[in-house]
């Protein structure tokens, strides 16, 4: 048990001190000993599934500042496991793919692996507290790890000015969410976070409504929900395309998942009930806001980027409708959201490898040059707009049933109108990169690389096995929410 | 028991067999192309075996398969006649037009891919007409549309192949999401929740389901039949179509898929015929469509998109049939559609494929060249036109007489014009592509084309001597009135004086290319405004296309307007507030001694009180 929790969150942070020691190394053993520790960690959170089940939760006790009554003890439960098995599977594929794709430009120096590996750690970390101030500290360094990635690596000369947007509006996010942590804390007297929704029922609804406030508006920077989007196209785009898989796949799986566990499951139903057409509303306008955008855009990773937000309605509507199925789909939307873009990524990368633009506007006919890489795009995006045998259909029918199930049918329905939309700027992009006659300057394009292709197939297979057998990730997901109370209806 | 167990070890298979086969199509086709044949024909005819022995075992209600979720999506498929029916079309069609494949996709390129579509498709199409849980006939009926779009856009080098498979699946999921819509909302209104139809059906019955929640699922579930029957307005993808290979166009956007429609408004009318306006909203949009499509037909001068027009002007008579709660006319006259659209989709695509063009003037005189051909392709027009005998005279017959019995005059009227415009339109098709000196040289068809057309035509002159069956097992499951034999249907269409109907706009149809050759464009050339109107499709293209740029524009304009405001300038006005804030500030830092004192002073006064205050 302390050996699946200390593997899988001590390796990333070892490994990242060890290559953060020889920080200019550019050899190939660097990507490896990342991709290593990676893999030790996701062993340690298969070690965690194995062993706890996923009603069981397993817990790591020390003592970490007791004197102050913060405690460092981890723990998993489904909630987590859910998030902790997507966020490795994303970052070992994303970290295999990062061999590959620095291959061609001398290799990538240790560092940025180093804060890759902190950036996983931060992911695992936010998964795994049981303290409110343990889980900001993990929080913040997914923060500054990704900042750091954008910042040193960025693909795009501005990449300084983008990180520095980037951290602005990040930690004006993150501040509204520690002072709304901080208030829970005050109104409750407990920094422990699984105790939470106990505690929050015998707190006057007055102050409750402040922090509900607080800890939304800071997670909706997080999940760039629309007004607050403003960071993400330019940071998708600039940042190391590795990273970007797993600050797309995994990193928005842990705001969704700060979402459902600080917020959802936490305070209580009577006076989410009363916010829920608000949630709604904003969700839709979210949902529809970032898909508009996603389909007038020229470049094939600013429109991912809107695609993301869209999707982030998404899960806020599945939330906010504060109905079983819809927790479920928002839930189950980090697995299948993650795989799904961190898949389309993978295929921006290999278009940026191969045909060295991701202008949609030179782009054209690579379906026969790449045909791995137009199926992979064509996968991914089919699965975010819902397509049945893929595994975005299952988190998505659930986040739409909820908001049936929430009452508000109009919203409901504008939701599912709304998901014409993604349909039509995933396979906008299909038609524009992958169909028509080939350009002239493309014509001796070829496939994807070795580990760029392999990752590809990989995780498109995954979403087609998760679209085939949906029963245990669903099965996962409602035993999940089962043990934070949350009962799944029977048909 | 075991009767059950083998009925819903046939459903199961004639669905499983070829979503299989679709999957091994491409591992088949790595150890050469005879092996991926004998996958293709393996699954193609076990689904059409297996569909064939459903017939035997239809039974009314549903048979239990196990869940798909489990606790939330049980397997649930219907077992009567309305929907083994068209499993049964989509089966033998499929596997008759994968047998045309072998000669008309003869020596083109990624045949994995055109073959594992249509393979999935015939798996989707015979689930699709299976489930009676609703989620899963969503997930069909998104499957049979992902397969449309696929093969839509096969020639994907093609910017109109690519763009017309995004229209089709773009279109449709307007309606796609209607039905998610319908689903969705029945789920919650029933207690307990179900997505099971007939269960549905019971709970309404019960009166469970409130007047508004009905009203919008009845109107969802139609939006999608429209969508995806090509109905008005949403019609407009089913033409542009016509740029998938000719044998898709025969099995996918004239025989089967469009067919889902028709037969979910039919499997649901008898529940929401409780929605006020919802038949009478089916039958006008039917009456309307084939009337206004079959015009369009008339004047069109590509071969293949005036039989898209056609099917949408036929698929309007099927509409109008369940409008008028003659669910087993409807019926009845999807399965001859069918046979003979298929039949004249084939015989079309015989001869794209060996002149390579799809515009009629560039045709002409082909009976001499391709007879065999050309005699099948006549056989179609005649059932198609309503010409006694053949299929599509006795069943188009059954609508019109049904509006005949309740006295809807008007609906009579418009639907005899559209019978009138379409014997007008399949005499020109015939006349443009088979009559007169040929001007090509060419030869017949292989076998593996002429076989499948001899069959349909056989199928289209016989198909009605089973109507008996079918209005059997029909009436059955509850859907129809009466049994109709060949005997019975004779004496029904004699009896009506909707007959009467039919043969004059058969007549006035056939009269028309009996005197002008070509009345589309005698009419073109007469009243010039009207042909432009028709030319131009009534202008429902242009229509789209400037929703779309406004929609567009909409976007171009947030995106420069808004966006950089939510970007950079909130950054700005972040960092100019902190500026500000230290800007004033700053106006208090003087550096002057004796300001510093005061400010101490007070300072340190007003933490005394602070802390005197606490205290």
């Amino acid at each position: 048990m302390s050996l699946g929790i200390g593997l899988s969150l001590g390796a990333p942070l070892v490994g990242a001190l060890v290559l953060a020691a020889r920080a200019s190394e550019r050899r190939p053993w660097v990507g490896n000993a990342a991709l290593g520790a990676a893999v030790a960690s996701a062993l340690g959170i298969a070690l965690l599934g194995a062993m706890t089940g996923p009603t069981g939760t397993a817990t790591l006790r020390t003592g970490w500042a007791p004197a102050v009554g913060i405690r460092f003890d981890l723990r998993v439960d489904g909630l987590s496991l859910v998030l902790l098995g997507t966020v490795a599977a994303v970052t070992v594929l994303a970290l295999v793919y990062a061999g590959e794709y620095y291959a061609r430009r001398q290799g990538a120096p240790a560092s940025l692996y180093a804060w890759i590996l902190l950036l996983l750690a931060g992911m695992v970390g936010t998964g795994l507290a049981t303290d409110i101030i343990q889980f900001y500290v993990f929080w913040e360094l997914m923060l500054v790890a990704s900042v750091a990635l954008v910042g040193f690596w960025g693909e795009s000369p501005d990449r300084g000015r983008v990180a520095l947007s980037y951290f602005v509006y990040s930690h004006v996010g993150a501040v509204l969410l520690l002072a709304g942590l901080l208030g829970l804390w005050a109104v409750t007297g407990s920094t422990d976070l699984y105790g939470l929704a106990g505690r929050l029922e015998h707190v006057a609804p007055g102050q409750l409504r402040w922090l509900l406030g607080l800890l939304l508006a800071g997670l909706a920077v997080k999940l760039g929900l629309f007004p607050v989007h403003g960071w993400l196209p330019d940071t998708y785009r600039t940042a190391p395309l590795p990273a970007v898989i797993a600050m797309a796949g995994a990193m928005m799986g842990a705001g969704i998942y700060a979402l459902v566990r600080l917020v959802f499951t936490a305070f209580p139903a009577t006076l989410l009930l009363p916010w829920a057409g608000f949630l709604l509303t904003w969700a839709v306008v979210t949902q529809l806001y970032g898909a508009l955008m996603a389909l007038v855009q020229r470049e094939v990773r600013r429109l991912a980027a809107y695609s993301t937000m869209s999707q982030m309605g998404y899960v806020l509507l599945g939330v906010a409708s504060v109905h079983a199925l819809g927790l479920a789909g928002s839930v189950m939307h980090v697995v299948t959201h993650g795989l799904a873009k961190a898949l389309l990524f993978m295929a921006v990368g290999a278009l940026l490898v191969r045909a060295g633009t991701e202008q949609l506007g030179e782009l054209g006919g690579l379906a026969a040059r790449m045909p791995l890489t137009a199926a992979a795009t064509l996968v991914a995006v089919l699965s975010l707009a819902g397509v049945p045998l893929l595994a975005g259909f299952h988190s998505e029918w659930l986040i739409l049933a909820g908001g049936f199930g929430s009452g508000y049918v109009i919203l409901a329905a504008a939701a599912t109108l709304g998901s014409v939309l993604t349909a039509a700027y995933g396979l906008n992009l299909v038609r524009r990169a992958f169909f028509g006659p080939l350009p002239r300057a493309l014509a001796e394009v070829n496939e994807a690389p070795g580990a760029i292709a392999g990752t590809m197939a990989v995780t498109g297979l995954a979403v087609l096995l998760v679209g085939l057998v949906p029963s245990p990730i669903v099965g996962l997901v409602s035993r999940a929410l089962a043990v934070v109370g949350i009962g799944w209806p029977g048909p | 028991m075991t009767d059950t167990g083998a009925v819903a070890a046939l459903a199961r298979w004639a669905v499983l067999i070829p979503l299989l086969g679709a999957a091994l199509v491409p591992l088949a086709a790595l150890s050469g192309a005879r092996l991926r044949g004998a996958v293709i024909a393996l699954a193609a005819g076990a689904t059409a075996v297996l569909s064939l022995l459903l017939l035997p075992a239809i039974r009314p209600g549903t048979v239990y398969l196990g869940d798909w979720v489990p606790g939330l999506v049980p397997i649930v498929v219907f077992t009567d006649g309305l929907s083994v029916f068209l499993a049964l079309i989509a089966g033998v069609l499929g596997a008759v037009i994968v047998l045309y494949s072998a000669g008309y996709m003869a020596g083109e390129a990624d045949q994995s891919r055109y073959y594992g579509f249509l393979v999935l498709f015939i798996g989707g199409m015979v689930g699709l007409a299976l489930s009676a849980n609703l989620l899963l006939l969503y997930v069909f009926w998104e499957i049979v549309g992902l397969c449309s779009y696929a093969l839509i856009g096969f020639a994907y080098r093609e910017h109109k192949a690519a763009r017309a498979g995004l229209k089709a699946l773009l279109t449709t999921r307007i309606g796609d999401a209607g039905l998610l819509v319908g689903i969705l909302t029945l789920y919650f209104a029933t207690t307990p929740h179900t997505f099971v139809w007939p269960e549905i059906a019971g709970r309404v019955a019960a009166g469970q389901v409130s007047p508004a929640a009905l009203a919008l699922a009845g109107f969802g579930f139609l939006l999608a039949a429209v969508a995806k029957s090509a109905q008005l307005p949403l019609h407009v993808w089913l033409p542009d179509a016509m740029e998938a290979p000719t044998p898709i166009s025969a099995l996918i956007h004239a025989a089967t898929m469009v067919n889902a429609g028709v037969y979910l408004v039919a499997r649901t009318a008898p529940v929401f015929t409780a929605v006020p306006g919802w038949l009478d909203t089916v039958l006008w949009v039917g009456v309307i469509t084939a009337f206004l499509t079959a015009a369009l037909a008339l004047v069109e001068p590509d071969l293949k998109r005036l039989l898209a027009y056609s099917t949408i002007s036929q698929l309007g008579f099927m509409f109008m049939a369940v409008g008028l709660g003659a669910i087993a006319a409807s019926q009845l006259h999807l399965v001859s559609h069918a046979l003979f659209k298929a039949l004249l989709f084939l015989g079309a695509g015989a001869v794209i494929h060996r002149f390579h063009t799809r515009l009629m003037s560039e045709m002409g005189g082909l009976g001499r060249v391709m007879p065999w051909t050309g005699r099948t392709f006549l056989v179609g027009c005649l059932a198609l036109a309503g010409v006694p005998v053949f299929n599509g005279f006795w069943t188009k017959d059954l609508i019109l007489a049904a509006a005949w019995d309740q006295g809807r005059a008007l609906a009579l009227f418009v639907a005899g014009l559209a019978a009138a415009l379409t014997a007008a339109y399949a005499f020109r098709a015939y006349y443009l592509v088979f009559c007169g000196e040929p001007r090509r040289a060419g030869e017949e068809a292989p076998w593996v084309m002429t076989v499948p057309l001899s069959l349909l035509a056989l199928g289209a002159t016989v198909s009605w001597l089973g109507t008996g069956v079918q209005t059997r097992h029909l009436a059955a499951a509850g859907l129809a009135h009466e049994v109709l034999g060949p005997a019975e249907l004779v004496a029904h269409t004699l009896h009506s004086p909707a007959v009467l109907v039919a043969l004059a706009a058969l007549a006035a149809g056939g009269w028309a290319v009996w005197c002008w050759r070509d009345p589309g464009a005698v009419l073109v050339r007469v009243a010039p405004d009207l042909g432009v109107m028709l030319r131009a499709g009534y202008g429902f293209d242009g229509l789209i296309n400037r929703l779309l740029a406004a929609g567009e524009a909409l976007g171009l304009a947030a995106g420069r307007r808004l966006e950089p405001s939510l970007g950079v300038r909130l950054q700005d006005l972040v960092a100019g507030g902190f500026g500000k804030a230290a800007g004033g500030l700053r106006l208090a830092q003087t550096g002057d001694l004796a300001d510093n004192t005061v400010s101490a002073l007070v300072g340190l006064t007003l933490i005394l009180i602070l802390l005197l205050w606490w205290l």
